[in-house]
């Protein structure tokens, strides 16, 4: 359906994760921005765990070998159909020989390429996540290359397309609904807010190390990936060495090796560790932080559990308005 | 506000758990229960909105972890748990959705935590022929720099035991072994290390695992041994459990 | 066919009338390979006087209409660029604006080539079905 013509692009398939063999030492993998992909997947009328293609890197071409709906979500990557400008968090029918160019962002990190029907690749151990570090899932347990011709499950379709569908359609994304997050008046704009609830270790750091968790921008270094974001800025420093037994760790987990630069743990990361946690990123925000790009600034901003289970309301009931705006508009096409 | 969730007993924390929750007077079996020192309580605590880990108190030893595993396959039937993951000496659960009393959950761990008999899960023996040092085992000489021991005394502490493997993490197939001498402990490093082997064999703190395919850690890697560990298209895709046995056998020590 | 790349006299003749009479003073108007720019003489850049129908009686234009209720966008949420501007080339199905409903966003678009004349609507506005949102000076072999 579709042939990739960028190379060493860093691109996956992910679709929403693996879940459930965390006990066999295999991480959930899946989207960073699960938001973005949930969206995409809607705008097609694709079912929930309908797989698309991460893309981290850019700029990204692929060219269409049939017919065939696509929808572009994520960051605005000034993306063309062939001479035609593709709006971000769109919808649109891509023709034969179409080549689709991703283009560098001017902001926010990774963009969402879905495909009517879902990538269609085998589901191994309940999912089409690329498993990197076990070399499965996904393309061939690996990032994709050019050449490589992805397949779209192929779908019952009376669809046919009508005059003014030509030009798409699309939603507003979702920073428009769930907005920045207030953070000191001081912070620029321009940093990444995400809310952190404190994990077991957070009384083991000294205070001032604790204060300036809280105070300071974290700078996203180049060592920042789909295992995790390695942070740059002050020391943490613990009141005794903090020497801990391999335990279960997510998605969000903010490790502390004893460098004292703090690592946030994300979607590929290790499903354990023993680096002692000063606190996790909420899973309501892990979308945000997928789009902070590498050399951009986080800040953490103190929540409790209730907020952050009232934060994950909030993502719920914005998805459920979302599917059934697109679902009244789809409402008369499969 | 502490991260440390308190273990609350009382009439408004029955909340949300299911009847599966255990009765309060319990008949404790002497036989198999670790002493219980009121100074040394699990400790519980929340992964963000998507887990909790239940950390349990005392020696981190086979005794231990067999009632980690009970914990765990009795918690991995409670309502809104997706998944029970053994950690060592510890249980991580993860959540469909988030409790809204995290406290009852809490309580319930407690609860069971002290009903736990050793479960004894005891699997299939595995022997690992292991290449020490060399370019296998780049951190060899910083084990010896740690505990002031020769390469000769570290191997021969490092594959004298029967190990059990207490569970599994990391990465697909990666085993976490209890029953490393301490003697041969030594310090996670300050800055993991990319790009190590499958096979990599290493000690970590005062553990020691095997990993199943490349790439990072912060273990000090001492060894290496060929070993198929994990296989995505067998519906049990670990080749090993908690509960099986392994003996590393020296094959070369490489200086 | 080379006729199909050229602009016709016919079609300048009715662009520099449009341009007077929308009060504006250069234009720059883009096909495959080429540019034609038109200054007109004594008239500011960017004039935005209404158009007078009796000014220009030959001038054609047609109207872009909202096919939905919504709120009119000039640019994408996420940009600050608008889609296009006054004097603008478009091609048949290009994006000229958004129709907001809630979170959705429909596409207006252009009916036919043409140069952007104005907008009718301001931006935020919210319209009905079948509102005039823009004008649009129809133009043949872009």
């Amino acid at each position: 359906m579709i042939e990739v013509l960028s190379n060493a692009a860093l691109a996956t398939i992910q679709d929403q994760g693996r879940q459930g063999y965390l006990r066999y030492g295999v991480g959930t993998s899946g989207a960073m921005d699960r938001v973005a992909l949930a969206v995409g997947n809607l705008l097609l009328g694709n079912p929930d765990d309908a797989a698309g293609i991460e893309i981290p890197l850019f700029p990204f071409r692929v060219r269409f070998t049939e017919d065939v709906a696509f929808a572009l979500t994520g960051a605005d990557c000034s993306a063309r159909l062939g001479e035609r400008p593709v709006l971000p968090w769109w919808t649109l029918q891509a023709k034969k020989d179409d080549v689709l160019t991703i283009g560098v962002p001017a902001s926010g990190a990774r963009c969402y390429l879905l495909l009517k029907g879902g990538v269609d690749v085998p589901i191994v151990l309940g999912s089409r996540s690329t498993q990197l570090r076990g070399e499965f899932g996904g393309f061939l347990g690996r990032q994709l290359q050019k050449g490589d011709v992805i397949q779209a499950a192929t779908v019952e379709s009376a669809y046919s397309e009508k005059e003014g569908d030509a030009a798409g359609f699309g939603v507003t994304p979702p920073s428009w609904t769930l907005g920045g997050l207030e953070t000191s008046p001081v912070a620029d704009p321009a940093d990444t807010v995400v809310r952190v609830l404190a994990a077991a270790e957070y009384e083991a750091y000294e205070q001032d190390s604790i204060e300036a968790f809280w105070r300071e921008s974290w700078k996203v270094t180049p060592q920042s990936d789909r295992y995790g974001y390695r942070l740059g800025g002050p020391v943490l420093n613990s009141k005794r060495p903090v020497e801990m037994r391999s335990h279960g760790i997510v998605p969000g987990v903010i490790q502390v090796p004893p460098s004292g630069q703090p690592i946030i743990q994300l979607r590929d990361a290790q499903p354990s560790g023993g680096y002692p946690k000063i606190g996790t990123v909420i899973e309501a925000d892990l979308w945000r932080l997928a789009q902070a790009r590498i050399g951009s600034k986080l800040r953490f901003v103190q929540t409790n559990y209730e907020e952050a289970v009232d934060a994950l309301d909030e993502l719920d009931r914005y998805m459920t308005k979302l599917r059934h705006l697109v679902g009244l508009h789809r409402g008369d096409r499969p | 506000m502490s991260p440390i969730l308190e273990h609350v007993l009382d009439a408004t924390t029955t909340g949300t758990m299911t009847s599966e929750r255990p009765q309060r007077h319990v008949q404790r079996k002497a036989h198999s229960m670790t002493p219980i020192d009121p100074d040394q309580k699990p400790r519980i605590s929340l992964l963000g909105t998507s887990a909790m880990l239940f950390e349990a108190p005392g020696e981190l030893d086979l005794r231990t972890q067999r009632r980690i595993w009970a914990l765990g396959q009795r918690a991995a039937t409670w309502e809104g748990i997706r998944e029970a993951v053994p950690g060592m000496s510890n249980l991580m659960l993860t959540f469909d959705r988030p409790p809204r009393q995290p406290a009852s959950l809490a309580a319930a761990l407690n609860d069971a935590w002290a009903e736990a008999e050793e479960l004894s899960l005891e699997g299939k023996t595995v022997v690992l022929p292991v290449q020490y040092g060399g370019d296998f085992g780049p951190h060899l000489s910083d084990v010896v720099a740690h505990t002031g021991l020769p390469v000769d005394e570290i191997v021969a502490l490092h594959s004298e035991p029967l190990y059990t493997v207490y569970a599994l993490g990391s990465h697909p197939g990666y085993c976490y072994l209890g029953g490393m001498d301490p003697r041969i402990a030594a310090p996670r490093r300050k800055v993991p290390v990319l790009g190590l082997p499958g096979g990599a064999v290493s000690i970590g703190g005062v553990q020691t695992g095997v990993s199943a395919s490349a790439g990072p850690s912060g273990w000090n890697t001492i060894g290496h041994t060929d070993m198929s560990f994990f296989d995505p298209a067998r519906t049990n895709p670990a080749m090993l459990a908690p509960g099986d046995m392994i003996r590393f056998q020296v094959g070369r020590i490489v200086r | 066919m080379t006729q199909g790349n050229e602009l016709q006299i016919s079609e300048l003749k009715q662009i520099t009338g449009w341009l007077e009479t929308a009060g504006i003073g250069f234009i720059e108007i883009g096909g495959k390979g080429t540019v034609v720019r038109l200054t007109l003489e004594g008239q500011t850049l960017g004039g935005k006087s209404a158009v007078n129908p009796q000014a220009a009686p030959s001038v054609q234009e047609t109207q872009v209409i909202a096919v939905s209720p919504g709120v009119l966008l000039t640019c994408h949420p996420m940009r600050s660029t608008p889609f296009v501007e006054p004097g603008a080339a478009v091609r048949q199905g290009d994006v000229l604006g958004l129709l907001r409903i809630a979170q959705l966003c429909l596409p207006v678009v252009a009916p036919c080539d043409g140069v952007v004349v104005k907008w009718l609507v301001e931006p935020g506005a919210t319209v009905g079905y079948g509102t005039a949102l823009m004008t649009l000076a129809p133009v043949r072999h872009l």
